[in-house]
């Protein structure tokens, strides 16, 4: 079989699923979209403005079955992280975790694109400058 | 949500399998073992060839890789093909004869499929010409789509919610409609940017020296044009069957 | 090779014909009962012999355990499919069936196809007898909307009968092939086809081109478990309401009442056809018993029928892109289109008269042979593009299915995907290959499994390309490539509900136990006991009296007719038999009328020896 028991579980019940304030100056949202199926995405993140520690993390998803996987597991893995932290998550790492074919890698590109987005919107609110390098690359 | 919890998963797919790039060089015939040029028949005697193995579709109807297509024109091509093609017509031919009518006329059949379609014409256009392939650098969709594009999906979340809660549907349904007609309305829209695309990608083919920087930027143009079309379309398809139901 | 035929397996009767060479025309095959329906009924009698046609029907009322008819609406279907058929339908499925039904007759079982098999072999028979020649070859007509399974169980259901089967074509089809020729009809057809047990819609393009006309199907929907059998058990019932079940015990047994009921209700649907009303005569019981029924309650039993019908119908015009109004000719096909509702209803939809020129029973047969024409390369100046009916799939992530080959893809019709493996050192990728328009896999119909093998590589690195392909018959075959090796990798597709190949061997074997001997076998019987015959007369004329006046030389002849006529009947070649028969004939022609002129009768003039 080729995915593992974890992408089912997150499958099938996936954590953190839910919003948060937008408005909200502590939270910063990310809203991306794969056009190859035409799935969106939504990921918020409270974060602690003086340690930079994400507290909260929310998310959801219009897509597939990966997808919302790969959107449970990125909430799971950057609550307690700090913002430079879950910059550096892969999507690469998130196909490894959740043993994801070929086929499915664009759906965790859209997860990780989702990290990238929230905390560029917080940056913004909070008036800090957002590195290129930490743009969504896809 | 797209899918279903229950079933485990059991094919792993990557993707439709490369398109194929024709001017290939010619075949040696199976028959008459003299270098045929034609694409279904032997230049030299005439039999069925076998199917140059990456031969695209618009090589397979016998037409430049041109996007404005003539419906009749297309059909009467495919018509004629078939006649030739079909395995009715090599009912009584040799194993190896009917393999190959089955190979040509299926193929057939599928460029036909493809390409009758002004919409799938282009996107086979645009993963023959590189631009669609898995994996590869995509732009995302301004924010203001994707917001529409979510918030649609919310209230398709909540109208389904209210009709699984028994509540009054009626101002969820008109809102619907509304969003229904914006949608479909914006994909008019994109069609339209799509043909005018197709007509200037048909014209810098035709320019002396083929116009290469025109026709990159005309590709990413329509590649463009094509994601924008794909939330579009599922959103219309899904607030279609959300008012069915 | 033998002659090619066309044959209609309906539900309820089925047909052979062909096409006649001096007319070009197809022509149905009447049977040894004077009618071209046989109807598709096969029952077991207690020494194992196998009868089909119409002595099978009468004994639905005599020996209802051991008959079996509506046999269509098993085929390549799982036992749990057909769970709901079983209330109606008096099959006895077999407690063993596991992907293929077993069906019991008296204290033998057969799957489906066999049953089938048997009514092609009658089929074949009459054929045969018509042409005095072997029949190896048909055509074989399913409904449109018949998935791969059931398209797979038809195909087997010939080679069982020992033919070869050129071409399976839909249903709808066939009967536009025949109308075209008939009417010389352009344009666009919608084809409606309401028989027994199954309804299709075909919507078709003719087209004149410089090389003949091109029979282009748009698009085809339908249900095959719709038919006029659901308006005959709605008839039933009303009987057993009408009469009570007390009136109705007693009579008979219990499997034989039910018949007696159902052949009653039948008649009376038939004669509603023309009349107003009818009665219900059931056998066994008196005249004074029967129920009267109008054709208005009639309607109102046929009409959810009806109204089911469609639904498909809208779906073929949307799929097909056009509007009632565009279709230029409608055309009615099966026994049931005979049902005044059935035709008003499709009147009032498209706002046209539909097509009842031809036969509704033959004209699908008919269509058969024009294919079975075609093929053989008789006919030249016709084509048929046909399609699938459903979609083509595979499982993915989830139980979703990504669709492949879209429904109402002309066939042949093909699509290649490439597979790589999910971890490290996989060493199989399992397909699953479903036909159907759902979005899960669990809601259409599983058509096979399998696994592809793959060398052990890391995740992702191996490039497994299959392809799919749906042949003319509306069958699919499946092949696959290493991309990175160019080897073929050869796939073991386990059909989900279907016979494998060993066993359609074994039942062909068997079959012929069963059935009659081969045509070839049963002339050489026959030409051997005229040889036979013709030796002991030979034989005697030569012992009287008149012989003794023929020349040494005719006696001679004779003797060398006769050695060269024993020895043919030794052989297996019935030709040659009857050449030497032939020749032992007219080598005694001469003896014959001697043996006249000794006046034993002037009546036996110019007859030959055989003959006295
Ligand atoms: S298929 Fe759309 S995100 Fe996975
Ligand atoms: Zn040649």
């Amino acid at each position: 079989m080729a995915y593992s028991e974890k992408v089912v579980d997150h499958f099938n019940n996936p954590r953190n699923v839910g919003s948060m304030p937008k408005e909200d100056p502590n939270v910063g949202t990310g809203l991306v979209g794969a056009p190859e199926c035409g799935d969106v995405m939504k990921l918020q993140m409270k974060i602690n403005p003086e340690t930079q520690v994400i507290e909260e993390a929310k998310f959801k998803t219009f897509g597939c079955g990966s997808a919302i996987a790969s959107s449970s597991l990125a909430t799971e893995w950057v609550k307690g992280k700090t913002v430079e932290e879950a910059l550096a998550i892969k999507n690469t790492e998130i196909v490894k975790e959740l043993a994801l074919p070929p086929v499915k890698i664009h759906c965790s590109v859209l997860a990780e694109d989702a990290i990238k987005s929230a905390i560029n919107d917080w940056k913004k609110k909070k008036g800090i400058e957002v590195r290129p390098e930490d743009m969504p690359s896809h | 949500m797209n899918e279903d919890t229950g079933a485990f998963p059991c094919a792993v797919k990557i993707q439709m399998a490369e398109p194929h790039i024709s001017n290939n060089p010619p075949l040696v015939c199976w028959s008459c073992h003299e270098r045929s040029l034609g694409t279904h028949f032997c230049s030299s005697c005439g039999k069925l060839v076998q199917l140059a193995p990456n031969i695209d579709y618009f090589a397979m109807l016998e037409m430049p890789r041109k996007l404005w297509v003539e419906a009749d024109a297309l059909e009467r091509k495919f018509l004629q093909l078939s006649w030739k093609l079909h395995p009715d017509k090599y009912a009584s031919a040799t194993e190896q004869e009917r393999e190959l009518s089955l190979r040509h006329s299926s193929e057939l059949n599928d460029a036909y499929r493809t390409l009758r379609d002004p919409i799938a014409r282009v996107e086979y256009l645009l993963s023959l010409e590189g631009m669609r392939k898995e994996g590869e650098t995509k732009q995302q969709a301004p924010a203001e789509l994707l917001e529409e594009v979510f918030e649609l999906n919310e209230s398709l979340d909540e109208l389904r919610e209210a009709r699984a809660a028994g509540g009054d549907l009626a101002g969820l349904k008109a809102r619907l409609q509304d969003a229904e007609k914006s949608f479909q309305g914006k994909l008019g829209a994109v069609d339209a940017a799509l043909q005018s695309g197709a007509r200037e990608w048909d014209a810098a083919l035709d320019a002396p020296g083929g116009a290469p920087d025109v026709r990159k930027k005309l590709l990413e143009r329509m590649n463009e044009l094509l994601n924008r079309r794909a939330y579009l379309r599922n959103l219309t398809l899904n607030v279609a069957k959300e008012l069915a139901a | 090779m033998g002659r090619i035929v066309g044959i209609d397996l309906g539900t309820t009767n089925s047909l052979v014909a062909y096409v006649d060479a001096a007319t070009g025309r197809p022509k149905c095959i009447p049977g040894p009962y004077g009618s071209a329906l046989c109807p598709s009924v096969v029952s077991l009698d207690a020494d194992g012999g196998v009868i089909v046609g119409e002595p099978a029907r009468r004994r639905l009322l005599t020996q209802p355990e051991r008959t079996i008819y509506s046999v269509k609406r098993l085929m390549g279907r799982g036992p749990a499919d057909v769970r709901d058929e079983l209330k109606l339908f008096p099959f006895r499925i077999d407690a063993a069936s596991q992907n293929v039904i077993r069906v019991r007759l008296g204290d033998k079982v057969f799957t489906p196809p066999e049953i089938s098999a048997f009514i092609l072999r009658e089929l074949r028979n009459w054929a045969e007898a018509h042409f005095g020649e072997t029949v190896d070859r048909a055509v074989i007509t399913v409904p449109a909307y018949f998935n791969d399974a059931q398209r797979q169980a038809t195909k087997d259901a010939g080679r069982i009968a020992g033919l070869e089967v050129l071409r399976l074509v839909n249903e709808p089809t066939a009967a536009a092939l025949a109308y075209g020729l008939h009417e010389q009809q352009r344009g666009k057809v919608a084809v409606y086809d309401l028989g027994g047990g199954t309804f299709d819609i075909s919507v078709l393009k003719l087209i004149s081109t410089t090389e003949g006309d091109i029979y282009q199907v748009l698009s085809t929907n339908g249900d095959t478990h719709l038919g006029g059998d659901d308006i005959d058990n709605e008839l039933i019932a009303r009987e057993w309401t009408k009469r009570g079940r007390a009136a109705l015990a007693g009579v008979l047994g219990d499997a034989e009442r039910s018949q007696a009921v159902r052949a009653a209700v039948i008649q009376a649907k038939h004669a509603l056809s023309v009349a107003q009303e009818a009665m219900v005569q059931v056998a066994g019981m008196g005249a004074e018993s029967s129920v009267r029924i109008t054709r208005a309650e009639l309607e109102e039993i046929a009409r959810p029928v009806v109204e089911r019908t469609m639904k498909p119908v809208r779906q073929a015009l949307a799929d097909a892109q056009l509007k009632p109004e565009e279709i230029e000719e409608v055309v009615l096909v099966g026994g049931t289109t005979r049902t005044p509702l059935v035709r008003e209803t499709v009147e009032k939809y498209f706002g046209r008269k539909p097509h009842i020129e031809l036969n509704p029973d033959e004209v699908v047969a008919l269509g058969a042979a024009l294919q079975a024409d075609i093929l053989s390369n008789g006919t030249q100046n016709m084509l048929l593009l046909d399609v699938a009916p459903l979609s083509l799939g595979i499982e993915t992530y989830g139980g979703a299915v990504a669709k492949i080959i879209p429904r109402n893809s002309t066939i042949p019709a093909s699509a290649q995907e490439l597979y790589t493996t999910g971890v490290d050192n996989q060493t199989g990728i399992e397909i699953h290959v479903v036909q159907g328009e759902r979005e899960l896999a669990r809601d259409c119909r599983s058509l096979a499994r399998f696994t592809l093998g793959v060398p052990p590589a890391p995740a992702g690195l191996p490039r497994i390309e299959v392809k799919f392909l749906i042949d003319a018959n509306g069958i699919l075959q499946v092949a696959a490539k290493d991309v990175r090796t160019g080897e073929e990798r050869s796939i073991e597709v386990q059909p989900s509900y279907g016979l494998d190949d060993a066993e359609v061997e074994r039942m062909l074997e068997e079959s012929i136990e069963y059935a009659e001997q081969d045509f070839a076998e049963r002339q050489l019987v026959e030409a051997r006991t005229e040889a036979e015959s013709i030796l002991t007369a030979t034989a005697k004329a030569l012992a009287t009296e008149a012989a003794a006046r023929i020349s040494g030389e005719e006696r001679a002849a004779i003797g060398a007719s006769v050695a060269a006529l024993k020895e043919s009947a030794a052989g297996t070649d019935y030709k040659l038999v009857r050449v030497r028969i032939d020749e032992l004939n007219q080598a005694t022609t001469h003896l014959a009328e001697v043996m006249m002129n000794s006046a034993i009768s002037s009546a036996l003039e110019g007859r030959n020896l055989a003959e006295v």
